[in-house]
């Protein structure tokens, strides 16, 4: 078990993380989330004992982080390594240094490269390789000596589709087998299905934590996605006005479904019947709720209330800028709505 | 220790595998190779230069008045100055000719005036350092003959009882009296062409190679390698394999370079004697014992890693290489006086301010090590000046590991020389 207690850091007059908390399981994957600048990797760098805290302290299983006897692997965000030399010497120097022995370190370096499917890369240069690949090798690497915790800073930035869905794989089982894995990012998106618990960083103080079923779930259930399927033909939209009156707050319509906003979570069932009446046997019929990103602008997006804070980084890298008002709303009226998508088609 | 060991074998093996690295090898053995062929080198050129002949000087021989008459003044003929002046070519003028315009006009390079008796004329530009040589084996060579010519008209008595008076020589010989308290000093004057080259070595070695321990401590910030490898191995381990690995290509390649050179002495020695015989007897006589030796490699590696530690911690605040400069100029300028003060100090090893420096670690590699390669100071000064070097060596790479730890995390703008003073100082 990993405990973040009250970490403070400061870099000249800018404070980078004021008193954060959070604990990480053991065997979770845990996200640490948060906009650009909010304290992430900071906050790593202190666990990896790169920096040192001004005030708080990182224990893992109630030893400081430094001492840990544990094997840590770690992806730093600031990526690179020795462009002109070999790739498997690089990859076999650094298996050393972190304690592999002389004849495990090649075996090991050669096992990760063909993990990561590129093992045709072995005896290459570093620089000859694109920027994705490069960043595999480093992957490679943060895995090379079998850690027992696993630090990875934005893992997802620089990654196709298809090497992302490689990294993800490769996480997904390194937390079945037990380990602990840490890692930074600011693509909700990107993260979300394999995160089991998250903490939700903004200006270097936790503002959400937690696992993330959990957290999803407290959220009021009140939005539900419907489909009336292929054969309806019509518009619901008004009767569902006048049929249920004050009881939708909201309809709109999304590419093949309707996003309605109720009352309250206990009006489903009228819901339901009203659509019963008008004809409609939905295709689809769920409860909708609030994507990590959604959470994420929640919390920390464009709020007026926070002083000066500019919209949110993760919100143009989503090119989902629409979504920032939606949830400015949703954090001034808590019970109220929570969001609204044009998620149906992912649920 | 062992983790020192993997990045010294990384660091070091990195160099011999680097192309620029064994290009330079090359190019510098290339240029060692040339230089110990030197002397036939330059007599080509020489060749080349004076137009397709033999490379001689053209000179003229005007014999005129008496001279130009007597029997006794044969010996003043091209032929005869052509063979004992090394380089000059002889032709014998008219008494009519006028020497100035002869070397003005002519094309000739000197032109002599004999008109018996004891006194020549040299005529010649005042440029041509050649000519004091010349006037030096004319003397001796004017002076014989005339003696001969005289002995010839003596008695048989006067002659032999002369030839003994003539054939008695004096020759000096050269006793040092410096380094005076012992006789394990190295012997002073002969070594002035030892010590200036063992300090050239040692200079160009913390100028350059110190600029290679910065360029790969900035490589590894601005390749961002640096937080894969601070998070594998401890700052201090990482800083001291990357100094051992960087000095160890630098032994490798300065040794590869000094056996090239005394390889290509060693083969063309006959050369260097009859053409340069000045540096020949220079080297002939230089004295090389095997404690001056260890002296040399304590001195060349204690300074190397002074230096070296002050380096990597400097470098280690930037993140450019184009910013080394601003922080590298004052260790810099501490090398560059001590080579001077060492050298331009040669030949006044006994100036109280040499002999001060000679202990300040900055400056003792050079300057101490000077004093006992000439002989000026004797063995137990120059282990004095090493063991305050020791300990120096030490602080200095503690303190650049201090800085180390924190300037390889640090991007950006670089620090100023006070800020990072700063850093050395704090407690934590």
């Amino acid at each position: 078990m990993i405990e973040v207690s009250r970490l403070t850091k400061n870099f000249g007059k800018t404070r980078a993380l004021d008193s954060l908390n959070f604990t990480v399981k053991d065997g979770v994957a845990f996200g640490l989330l948060g906009r650009n600048g909010a304290g992430k990797t900071t906050c790593i760098r202190i666990i990896m004992d790169i920096f040192r805290a001004d005030d708080g302290r990182v224990t893992i299983d109630g030893a400081p982080s430094y001492k840990s006897p544990y094997k840590i692997g770690y992806l730093p965000e600031e990526r690179g390594l020795y462009q002109k030399r070999v790739i498997l010497e690089q990859m076999i120097y650094i298996g050393r240094l972190r304690g592999l022995s002389a004849r495990e370190a090649p075996r090991k370096a050669r096992e990760r490269l063909e993990e990561l499917e590129a093992s045709e890369y072995a005896d290459r240069k570093l620089d000859t390789l694109s920027k994705g690949n490069q960043q595999k090798i480093q992957l490679a690497i943060a895995l090379i000596n079998d850690p027992d915790i696993i630090i990875l800073d934005e893992p997802f930035s620089g990654l196709d589709p298809v090497n992302a869905g490689l990294l993800k794989e490769i996480v997904r089982k390194q937390a079945r087998q037990g380990k602990t894995v840490i890692f930074s990012s600011h693509q909700m998106a990107q993260v979300e299905e394999f995160c089991d618990d998250i903490c939700l960083i903004d200006k270097g103080k936790s503002v959400l934590e937690g696992n993330l079923e959990r957290i999803k779930k407290s959220y009021p259930r009140n939005i539900v996605y419907f489909e009336p399927g292929a054969d309806w033909a019509g518009d619901p939209i008004p009767s569902l006005r006048s049929s249920m009156g004050p009881s939708v707050r909201d309809v709109c319509a999304r590419k093949s479904g309707y996003l309605v906003t109720l009352a309250s979570p206990d009006d489903r069932g009228a819901l339901l019947r009203a659509l019963g009446e008008i004809g409609v046997v939905p295709e689809a019929f769920m409860v909708q709720e609030p994507t990590l990103e959604e959470i994420f602008i929640g919390k920390v997006g464009d709020d007026p209330a926070k002083e000066g804070a500019p919209r949110g980084d993760a919100d143009s890298e989503g090119g989902k800028r629409s979504r920032g008002g939606l949830f400015g709303r949703a954090k001034k009226d808590r019970s109220g709505k929570i969001g609204s998508s044009e998620r149906g088609k992912r649920s | 220790m062992k983790r020192i060991g993997m990045v010294f074998a990384f660091e070091y093996m990195g160099y011999l595998k680097n192309k620029t690295f064994r290009v330079t090898t090359v190019v510098l053995l290339a240029i060692i190779i040339l230089a110990a062929f030197f002397p036939q080198i330059r007599g080509a050129f020489q060749k080349i230069t004076s137009g397709g002949d033999d490379g001689n000087d053209m000179a003229l021989l005007i014999v005129s008045g008496e001279a130009a008459s007597g029997e006794s003044t044969s010996f003043a003929n091209a032929d005869a100055l052509t063979e004992i002046t090394v380089g000059y070519e002889w032709e014998t003028g008219d008494v009519s000719d006028d020497p100035k315009e002869a070397v003005a006009e002519e094309g000739y390079d000197v032109a002599l005036v004999y008109d018996g008796g004891a006194s020549y004329r040299l005529y010649g530009s005042s440029y041509d350092f050649g000519l004091y040589g010349l006037i030096e084996v004319l003397d001796s060579y004017f002076t014989n003959a005339d003696r001969e010519t005289a002995l010839r008209d003596l008695s048989p008595d006067a002659r032999s009882a002369a030839e003994q008076v003539l054939g008695i020589t004096v020759s000096g010989e050269i006793v040092s009296v410096s380094g005076a308290d012992a006789g394990d000093g190295a012997d002073a004057g002969t070594n002035f062409f030892l010590s200036y080259i063992l300090l050239y070595l040692l200079f160009m070695v913390m100028i350059m190679y110190g600029q290679f321990v910065i360029s790969s401590v900035v490589n590894e910030k601005s390749t961002k390698a640096m937080e894969i490898l601070i998070t594998s191995a401890k700052p201090i381990q990482l800083m001291f394999g990357k100094v051992l690995g960087v000095g160890c290509a630098a032994m490798t390649q300065l040794l590869l370079i000094i056996a090239a050179a005394v390889a290509g002495l060693f083969l063309n020695f006959g050369n260097w004697k009859e053409q340069m015989p000045d540096i020949a007897s220079g080297i002939e006589s230089t004295n090389l014992s095997p404690s001056l030796v260890i002296f040399f490699l304590l001195f060349f590696a204690g300074g190397y890693l002074l230096y070296a530690f002050i380096y990597a911690g400097l470098g280690s605040t930037v993140s450019k290489i184009e910013d080394a400069g601003a922080v590298t100029t004052l260790p810099q300028i501490f090398v560059i006086i001590a080579f001077f003060i060492s050298v331009f100090g040669m030949t006044n090893l006994d100036a109280i301010y040499v002999k001060v420096l000679s202990y300040i670690p900055f400056f003792s590699p050079f300057i101490m090590f000077a004093r006992v390669c000439m002989g000026e100071a004797d063995y137990l000064h120059g282990v004095i000046a090493l063991l305050i070097l020791a300990p120096t060596i030490i602080l200095f790479a503690w303190l650049a590991a201090k800085i180390y730890r924190i300037g390889v995390m640090m991007y950006g703008k670089p620090l100023k020389l006070k800020e990072i003073f700063k850093i050395a100082v704090a407690r934590r």
